[in-house]
């Protein structure tokens, strides 16, 4: 497992531009500055009111950089609740967002697996870093970030201690099912049968993994692989995934903000006329803003 | 999103009336049943041969998936029974299929062969029976005598249920007819493929339903009175992503999910479904005998279907030439959820667009909700895919 992570410079470039990523649990933000380094950078609970959280995380990295929001020179929304950043000059999807994050981190990266608050993405970049093929969890949030919450409340454990406590396991437990409802019948069952927490922990993870080789599968593993989105700070589910993939993972320092920032490059590479192609394609959307 | 072209009232009254039809066809066929006093018969889509029911003066419609929720037939079939073959058997536990003087049914799946007996048991429908259309076909010259006797079997069925005499010349008329229906709707397709702003994937899909619930004369009429208005109207540039959607077998695709496509960014330029191109691809030879002929087209192997085993049937090749021959940028393949035939070829077709660098998403769809949400997403980043013009 390696590492990059998103180091926040000083403004050296005022042309300033905006990548912000509502997810269904966080919104997350990143600015970059003429030069294209990352200038600010937020995570906020996303709560039930998407157009507030974007305006929020927004207003945040506006004063990291002390900039007023007419100093932003262009802004791509992404993530679930892409449509409720109303201010946004374009909206793109958190796939090609999180493709262009993880190139732009880890160049080397080919495959992407990014496992949000409520979707699994397994993504097949090419050299230059653009979508060449994906799948997407199509049915509900099994395996996902909300799934971990809703477990770790059930034993009682924070969220940050289920990947440490899963690495002292040292009996396998079967959990069958990544159905949240019927999972955490497991769980309680397991408890009856005095099981310890650390070995549900490791159960979890490794049901996790399971369902992610399988998407894996469908869409082909290239080295290097990427993870990104809030699961890959869970060091259980990372080394899970690696021994069940054969593959050591190359993880960011902060996975979250991955969509954000491949927004805000997408957003700079427009704003900067660096890739025309970006913009001549995207301009004719419906989801175009500028018209 | 609404279509660029400005289109007349004439127009957008036939596209009113098949919308209605394919939402309610119960209501549409029992009123046609009380204004004609003819007898209705139901058949499982795709290969029953539909000119010898027309041909008796019985109106023959191939059966559809209701809108609601399946209740009771849970009871009966299996949840992973296909949306179609689970809604027919709940509709007639229902009781809504009561106004249907026969159904026919076949040997178009595993699912489908266990349907007849369910409903024979557990409605007053009349007339339920099962024939034997051969699922193998890879070799006609043997299988054409067997089918052939199947058909005759089929005529004296309809002979009985009809209670008139099924003539050889009564059925070319029917092949007549349906023939030019075929026509009508290719040129209704070339029109599309023209001009591809002019229809909706929706509109194109209920014009299509309504031909397998309609009399084909008065859906012939229907035709006749649309294609001369679209053929006056515009051309209008399309600058959308240009998409070819295949599979969906059987029965139309979720509505809202075709409109959702073209929603986001995309317009449908031509189709290998069931509910559209497929339905009118093949025509029956007029210059034989008519049983021959209808053998014939079941045995055609020019249109592969994954219902008729052919062994040396190369879908990948198949579905690639379509692609590019209709000059659309991406493929989405359309799954109906426990669709066995559909997921065993569907493995040939990703992986020859694959190979060739074809821009490719699976949605699999099901009776029952489906999250719309993540399809949209999905629907975005192949549409941004094809923009950024990715190989």
């Amino acid at each position: 497992m390696s590492q990059s992570g998103l180091e926040v410079a000083k403004i050296s470039n005022k042309t300033v531009v905006a990548g912000i990523d509502v997810g269904s649990l966080y919104t997350k933000t990143v600015f970059l500055d003429g030069d294209g380094n990352v200038v600010a950078k937020n995570i906020i609970r996303s709560g039930a009111i998407y157009q507030g959280a974007a305006e929020n995380s927004f207003a945040h990295a506006l004063e990291q950089v002390g900039l007023e929001r007419g100093d932003i020179g262009y802004t791509v929304g992404t993530g679930y609740g892409r449509a409720k950043v109303l201010f946004a000059d374009k909206e793109i999807t958190e796939i090609t967002c999180h493709g262009r994050g993880s190139h732009w981190l880890f160049p080397e990266a080919h495959t992407i697996i990014d496992i949000g608050g409520q979707d699994t993405k397994v993504i097949w970049l090419n050299a230059e870093g653009n979508l060449r093929n994906f799948v997407m969890n199509d049915k509900c949030a099994a395996g996902t970030g909300r799934f971990l919450e809703v477990m770790a409340a059930t034993m009682g454990l924070g969220i940050e201690q289920m990947g440490p406590l899963s690495l002292l396991s040292k009996y396998n437990v079967e959990i069958s099912s990544l159905c949240t409802v019927f999972a955490e019948s497991e769980i309680i069952s397991l408890f009856a049968q005095s099981c310890a927490l650390e070995d549900i922990c490791a159960g979890l993870h490794r049901a996790i993994a399971s369902r992610i080789a399988g998407m894996v599968a469908q869409v082909g593993i290239r080295e290097r692989v990427v993870m990104s989105g809030g699961v890959a700070q869970n060091i259980g589910v990372v080394k899970t995934l690696e021994q069940r993939l054969k593959t050591s993972l190359l993880i960011p320092d902060e996975p979250q903000i991955v969509g954000a920032l491949g927004a805000a490059l997408i957003a700079w590479e427009i704003s900067n006329g660096k890739q025309e192609e970006i913009k001549a394609a995207l301009r004719s959307t419906v989801f175009d803003r500028e018209a | 999103m609404p279509v660029a072209v400005k289109r007349p009232k004439i127009v957008q009254d036939i596209l009113g009336r098949v919308e209605a039809l394919g939402d309610d066809p119960y209501q549409f066929l029992r009123d046609w049943k009380a204004r004609n006093d003819r007898k209705i018969i139901a058949c499982l889509p795709m290969h029953f041969p539909l000119e010898m029911i027309h041909a008796t003066g019985m109106l023959p419609v191939e059966m559809w998936p209701s809108n609601e929720r399946i209740t009771i037939a849970h009871s009966y079939v299996h949840v992973f029974y296909c949306g179609l073959s689970r809604s027919i058997v709940d509709d007639a536990l229902q009781g809504k299929l009561e106004f249907l003087d026969g159904m026919y049914f076949y040997d178009q799946c595993m699912q489908a062969r266990g349907l007849p007996f369910v409903i024979e048991r557990n409605t007053p429908i009349p007339n339920i029976e099962f024939h034997h259309l051969p699922p193998i076909i890879s070799n006609p010259d043997v299988v054409k005598p067997h089918l052939k006797w199947n058909l005759e079997k089929i005529r004296k069925s309809l002979e009985r249920i009809s209670g008139k005499a099924l003539s050889d010349d009564a059925i070319s008329q029917s092949i007549k007819i349906y023939n030019k229906n075929r026509k009508l709707l290719q040129r209704l397709y070339r029109t599309r493929k023209k001009n591809p702003g002019l229809l909706r994937a929706r509109e194109i899909a209920r014009i299509v339903q309504a031909s397998a619930l309609m009399l084909k004369e008065e859906h012939n009429e229907l035709l006749e009175q649309l294609l001369p208005e679209l053929e006056k109207l515009p051309v209008v540039p399309d600058n959308r992503v240009k998409i070819f959607i295949v599979g969906h077998f059987c029965h139309p695709p979720r509505f809202d999910v075709m409109d959702m496509i073209e929603d986001e960014g995309m317009v449908v330029v031509d189709d290998d479904i069931y509910n559209g191109a497929r339905y009118f691809a093949l025509s029956v030879n007029e210059d034989v005998n008519p049983i021959d002929g209808l053998a014939d087209k079941f045995l055609d192997r020019s249109l592969p279907c994954p219902t008729r085993i052919d062994n040396e049937v190369n879908w990948g090749q198949y579905v690639k030439d379509k692609f590019h021959a209709c000059g659309a940028q991406g493929v989405i393949n359309l799954l109906a959820k426990y669709c066995p035939p559909h997921q065993e070829r569907y493995v040939d077709i990703k992986r020859e667009l694959a190979r060739n660098n074809i821009p490719e998403l699976l949605i699999e769809l099901e009776h029952e909700a489906v999250s719309l949400e993540g399809l949209k997403t999905r629907l975005q980043a192949l549409r941004e895919q094809i923009e950024m013009g990715v190989k």
